[in-house]
């Protein structure tokens, strides 16, 4: 389980994020949405250590971030918008790095270590295999797409079963047999008692996989709930309408009202 | 060391090492490797042979060298302190911010492992140019001597980072900056005092500061620092490594121990970058949306907002070609060695500094592209949208490279100025066949046209021409920067293209001076070489804005 508490980012004087808190549970997957420059990046970023929040509190798996990083981090996985790797590292062999870097640090012995990173060294290349890299496994990072990129970015996340995932707009760049391919394996976590926190532009795509929606407009939760308790705060015209009708509907008001 | 950062460094360089390896499969990069290996081994081919002192005879037991080689070291990191920096020592990559900082991966163990990556390649570096040196250092110590310089290097980018990123964090940035400006200028006031103390030091026993004293407090442990480097000997080493070590930790106990977050720095300077590529975006937008008539009355028909957006940029340049430590430092020393040993250079160092010339050249025309790798093809990524600037090709190549070569002669004319003062107080001018000040003038005119020269043919003869003559098969327009990875035609075109720039404007130079003679001849022959080579650039300016017109991607090879 991840909950976050009265999270807050500052840029200087801008206020990326304000005071923002809520939590996803074991086997839930929450949509984190909202218009350019809401803030889903940046609190995505706080989430998982890359950028330290500037208040409020992050607790993963019951460890604090801020306290206790490399608990908090063990369990979590991370996929950025951009898929950025290692330039002279192969497919496997980025593969084989992430098996080693999660395997590490609960190992008590080589040879229990050297068994867990057998291991997911196994899970990395049926992950290879199953979002069709396994032919590129040799080749440099500079040697694929955008789109296999984003696939290897992905495998690496899932090598060591992470408890916790967030994945910050996940299809872009992929092809459609991809996209099923990467839902499929998203399900898969959830139904293992994942929780899942996802940020994506494509609110179709995610429409039917997210339990929970939360919008954010300029750094602040503007809604949250799933997408019946959405509708419910639309007029009644709208009341049938989808999770990108919602989005626009709650994001224009919202625009709207400093005016 | 953990396990899995340990395999991500080996695997890495592994994958490095088989990528150059596998590239020379490649007849083009095959060629462009022998001509290098070529030109150095006909450099070092009478020293390898045996011919001749050793550098180390003549410099490394010139008396007061350390001292000499501790200003410079005080001078830049002065230059470094006062400006802000881009990159550093302990500055993660896009990549490694993305990947390592979500991982259970504690900060002292990311510390270790940007450690150990940079001493690893240090250290094979080291080896590869000592394996060069040897023949030429003809001492024992030249593998820790050549390794004592990288790592000096590497303190320096520690330093850099390190305070960087504490500005960075700081809520009264302002304050922090203005200390860490305080604290430059008094090095760089040390360290001009004790050059020129220690240098006329040797030609005459009166201090001519008073106070010196005080200054060598300050100098003092920067003369450790670089002992080891310039004088040979056990003692001078390990006096050396003590004090970069020493220097290193204590970095090291500060990075790990005090309160202030890597990763909040890490992510602050991305961050910045971003800000930076968006405003440049938003500048753009400003340009396009600029009503035509204001174009027209603009100067050189370029509008006064895309001046302002080209100077802004140039602003940044000015803050990457004084922390471009290579090609800021290497084209006015390949210069001031070219100078001195073919025009006045006393005649016992002449061939040393020819030699030294020759080295500095090599290494500029083979690895010049590569050093001013961030200088304008980093503009050139963004080509859609200088494209869309409303101006003509010749227009933008003067906006963009000539107040970039402005920048760069600028900086060369300064330290040509240094550079001629220190020499002329280093040796004795009574035996110059010209004045020391007509030497000076004579450099100043000609540094900064020449590294404009450089400037320009790096990045328009370097990079358009290749392209501009071999369009890929079957296509109907050129695309200059796709065939960027032809580096044997670069590299020919570089060396000739030098050559040829040089060669006609130096002819009618060096005639003037002979014929002249005296200090009049060697300022009417620098002038006229000046002046030759800023001809000559008109042509190329309007050949570089005529393929400029013509090009329509960079692709990936060139950036």
């Amino acid at each position: 389980m991840i909950q976050v508490e009265g999270l807050s980012k500052y840029f200087g004087s801008i206020k990326a994020v304000d005071n923002l808190s809520f939590h996803v549970k074991p086997g839930e997957i929450v949509g984190l949405l909202g218009p350019n420059g809401a803030g889903k990046t940046t609190t995505m970023r706080c989430m998982c250590g890359i950028t330290p929040a500037s208040e409020g509190r992050v607790i993963i798996q019951g460890a604090d971030l801020a306290d206790d990083p490399i608990t908090a981090k063990r369990e979590l996985a991370f996929v950025p918008s951009e898929p950025r790797l290692f330039d002279y590292l192969t497919v496997r062999e980025h593969l084989g790095f992430f098996a080693r870097l999660y395997s590490a640090a609960d190992s008590e012995t080589r040879s229990l270590h050297r068994q867990k990173v057998q291991q997911s060294e196994q899970a990395g290349e049926s992950l290879l295999q199953e979002l069709d890299l396994g032919d590129r496994a040799d080749y440099l990072p500079g040697a694929l797409s955008r789109g296999m990129k984003q696939k290897l970015m992905i495998a690496c996340a899932l090598i060591h079963e992470p408890k916790i995932l967030i994945f910050d707009e996940p299809f872009t760049g992929l092809d459609p047999h991809a996209i099923r391919k990467v839902r499929r394996i998203i399900q898969a976590h959830i139904a293992k008692g994942a929780a899942i926190i996802i940020s994506s532009h494509l609110l179709g795509m995610v429409e039917d996989m997210i339990s929970n929606a939360i919008i954010l407009s300029q750094g602040q939760m503007l809604v949250e709930g799933s997408l019946k308790e959405l509708r419910q705060r639309l007029s009644s015209e709208h009341q049938d309408a989808d999770l990108e009708e919602i989005f626009i509907q709650l994001t224009s008001n919202n625009a709207q009202s400093p005016a | 060391m953990n396990q899995a950062l340990f395999y991500l460094i080996l695997r890495s360089t592994k994958g490095r090492i088989r990528a150059k390896i596998t590239r020379l499969k490649n007849p083009r990069y095959l060629i462009g490797a022998i001509i290098g290996f070529a030109y150095f081994a006909l450099i070092f081919r009478r020293r390898i042979m045996g011919g001749g002192p050793s550098i180390s005879e003549v410099v490394f037991l010139s008396e007061g060298f350390a001292a000499v080689a501790a200003c410079i070291l005080m001078f830049v990191l002065s230059v470094q302190w006062m400006l802000v920096f881009a990159s550093g020592g302990l500055n993660l990559n896009e990549s490694e911010m993305e990947l390592l900082f979500p991982a259970p991966l504690s900060r002292r163990a990311l510390i270790h492992y940007h450690l150990l990556k940079a001493q690893f390649g240090f250290l094979v570096l080291s080896s590869i140019i000592a394996l060069f040196l040897k023949p030429i250092l003809g001492q024992a110590g030249y593998l820790p001597s050549t390794f004592m310089l990288f790592l000096t290097m590497n303190v320096f980018l520690f330093n850099q980072t390190f305070l960087d990123m504490l500005a960075l964090v700081q809520t009264k940035r302002w304050l922090f900056r203005s200390l860490q400006g305080l604290f430059a200028l008094i090095l760089l006031f040390s360290a001009i005092v004790t050059l020129i103390s220690s240098l006329q030091s040797l030609t005459s026993s009166d201090p001519i500061f008073p106070d010196y004293a005080l200054v060598t407090w300050v100098a003092a442990p920067f003369q450790w620092l670089v002992r080891g480097f310039v004088e040979p000997g056990l003692q001078s080493v390990l006096i050396s490594f003590t004090a970069q070590f020493s220097l290193l930790g204590a970095y090291y106990l500060a990075i790990t121990s005090l309160s202030f977050s890597f990763e909040e720095g890490t992510a602050q300077k991305w961050s910045k970058r971003k800000k930076r590529r968006r405003r440049f975006r938003r500048e753009q937008r400003e340009v396009n949306s600029e009503k035509p008539r204001a174009a027209r009355s603009a100067w050189f028909g370029v509008s006064p907002s895309i001046w302002r957006v080209l100077v802004g940029k140039s602003a940044i340049g000015l803050l990457r070609y004084a922390t471009k430590v290579p090609i800021t430092y290497m084209v006015p020393g390949f210069l001031i060695c070219w100078m001195f040993a073919l025009i006045s250079g006393p005649s016992e160092v002449a061939p040393m500094l020819g030699f030294m010339a020759l080295g500095f050249g090599g290494v500029l025309i083979l690895a010049g592209g590569r050093l001013l790798h961030l200088d304008f093809r980093t503009e050139l990524e963004n080509i859609e949208l200088l494209k869309s600037f409303p101006v003509k090709g010749y227009q933008m190549v003067i906006s963009v490279l000539v107040i970039n070569c402005l920048v760069l002669g600028s900086i060369h004319l300064l330290l040509s100025f240094l550079f001629t003062l220190s020499s002329m107080l280093i040796v004795d001018a009574s035996s110059w066949p010209y004045s020391p000040i007509a030497i000076a003038l004579s450099v100043m005119m000609i540094f900064p046209i020449v590294s404009m020269v450089f400037l320009l043919l790096e990045n328009l003869l370097f990079l358009w021409l290749p392209g501009w003559f071999l369009p890929e098969k079957g296509e109907r327009r050129s695309r200059g920067f796709d065939v960027m990875g032809r580096r044997i035609f670069n590299i020919i075109i570089r060396f000739f293209g030098f050559g040829l720039m040089i060669i006609f404007p130096t002819l009618v130079g060096v005639s003037a001076t002979i014929l002249l003679g005296g200090n009049t001849g060697l300022l009417i022959g620098s002038s006229l070489f000046a002046f030759g080579v800023l001809a000559e650039l008109v042509p190329a300016v309007a050949v570089a804005g005529f393929l400029y017109d013509r090009i329509d991607s960079i692709g990936d090879d060139a950036v």
